[in-house]
């Protein structure tokens, strides 16, 4: 079990319900994790918590640094992308400041994590493993979720050409991704209240069950993954 | 104690390759197999080492295109084991040549080991794994399932068909919560492509170069490790997805 011993990971948006699995699952795996949230807020497992606005540059820049320096290494960056609209926007009623406000912390917010991410396992030169956490929506279109659906199919293809550029065997980092399904308390269970009928195992999974796929593509038992996709959403995609 | 302690596991064409790379993995993780293998002396050699690790194992014949083999692989599994928690099948054939090259049969003998194979499978576990309250099945599919590859119109219809198959038992398991997961290795370096790599380096390694983004050729015990997974807790809600272990290759 304990796959992260000596490992140092950085999780972004580790207070949203997902992140703080993710945060708790690593920890029990044997890595020191730094929880990143906007207000630094503490996260049950993680070993240091520092501020991060993950739409900012400078921000990454301070968080990576900081991890580094309080952790010894990087070896594994978690992005979660969360942010919704508060309510179902049909796009011909949604301001171009609405959209912006999901697809700014969930697009741009996995670009920077990626582009400073991967400079700094560069840097550290050890190798690494980015796992970026985006929604099902990628592939399964909904009305009135333009800007989420837009994101996480966005964070999907970058994630695919962030691998592709990291590939070369000398860098050692591994880019993927797991997009999720209706899972207890995130996003996509507000966004979809009932449970669809052609749902094949027909209940919610749980902030656990990602954080277990997260676990996984960060691991050396997925040491041949790269540039993958990992639904973890109950057979959503099956039929 | 593994984490698959106590399960008891199916798994065809495990005398070389991926099926016997995913034996070990799963020997390891403490899991009981009951295999099969077209190799007699092959499979002979994968029964020992699996013993002398101290799995729990059987081996028993099987063709995967007849229905009483199968009856027969289950009640191996039953009755040593008391239950099936998971089937894996592996065992698959490819023939490989431009379209009007391949012999007129070629899709049909493909369609035979690589779909009606799985197929037959399934049927068979399916009403004890409901019975017991649920269960897995992995079907090992390839990137050649989810995309056209030159040479390979009969592999590649084959493993399409058989992707389509597995997508529509995942939809179909889940009021059993049987779950269907299709793997797609990518290149893998098998005992038989390593002979070839070490004799003709000059030959493979630069195709490995250009076909797969991180240059390395993936070997049976990655795709053993992804099996792994799939067997463990930690993979109780992925059903009806297709999991790629290609160092890159369908992220092209």
């Amino acid at each position: 079990m304990a796959s992260f011993d000596g490992k140092v990971a950085l999780v972004a948006n580790a207070g949203s319900v997902i992140g703080r699995a993710v945060v708790k699952r690593l920890a029990a795996d044997g890595a020191k994790v730094m929880a990143a949230s906007s207000d630094g807020s503490s996260v049950s497992g993680a070993t240091k918590t520092i501020v991060l606005d993950v739409a900012a540059q400078a921000s990454w820049e301070s968080a990576l640094a900081g991890t580094v320096a309080a952790l010894g290494r990087l070896d594994i960056l978690v992005t979660i992308a969360s942010a919704t609209y508060a309510t179902p926007k049909p796009i011909a009623e949604t301001s171009l400041a609405e959209f912006k406000a999901v697809t700014t912390p969930n697009l741009e917010g996995a670009f920077l994590g990626l582009r400073f991410g991967i400079v700094k396992m560069r840097e550290l030169g050890h190798g690494g493993a980015v796992v970026n956490v985006a929604s099902a929506l990628a592939t399964v279109g909904l009305p009135g979720q333009a800007a989420y659906g837009a994101s996480a199919n966005g964070i999907r293809m970058m994630t695919r050409a962030a691998a592709l550029s990291c590939a070369d065997s000398t860098d050692k980092i591994r880019v993927n991704a797991v997009q999720v399904g209706l899972i207890d308390g995130a996003p996509e269970s507000d966004i979809v209240p009932t449970l669809p009928k052609d749902l094949a195992l027909a209940r919610r999974g749980t902030p656990d069950d990602v954080a277990a796929a997260v676990a996984f593509l960060a691991s050396d038992r997925a040491s041949y993954i790269t540039g993958y996709v990992l639904p973890v959403d109950g057979g959503l995609m099956a039929a | 104690m593994g984490v698959l302690s106590g399960k008891a596991v199916i798994l065809t064409g495990a005398s070389s390759g991926i099926g016997k790379g995913t034996a070990l993995k799963l020997a390891e993780a403490s899991a009981r197999i009951v295999f099969t293998g077209r190799d007699g002396p092959r499979s002979d050699e994968t029964l020992a080492t699996l013993r002398a690790m101290g799995a729990a194992v059987e081996l028993v014949r099987l063709d995967v295109t007849s229905e009483a083999d199968w009856a027969r692989v289950i009640d191996t599994c039953l009755s040593r084991f008391g239950r099936v928690d998971v089937l894996i099948n592996n065992a698959g054939d490819a023939v490989m040549d431009r379209i009007e090259k391949l012999p007129a049969n070629a899709m049909n003998d493909l369609i035979g080991v690589n779909v009606d194979g799985p197929f037959l499978g399934m049927r068979a576990v399916w009403p004890h794994m409901k019975k017991q309250g649920g269960g897995l099945i992995i079907n090992v599919n390839s990137v050649a399932g989810q995309r056209g590859n030159v040479n390979g119109s009969a592999y590649c219809g084959s493993k399409a068909a058989q992707l389509s198959l597995s997508l529509t038992a995942a939809a179909e398991g889940g009021k059993d919560n049987i779950r269907v997961v299709s793997l797609h290795p990518g290149f893998t370096l098998t005992e038989g492509l390593e002979e070839t790599l070490c004799t003709q380096p000059q030959m493979l390694q630069p195709m490995i170069d250009s076909m797969i983004p991180i240059k390395l050729p993936g070997r049976p015990a990655d795709m053993g490790d992804a099996v792994v997974f799939l067997c463990s807790d930690d993979a109780r809600n992925l059903t009806g997805i297709e999991i790629n272990v290609d160092g890159g290759m369908t992220a092209r």
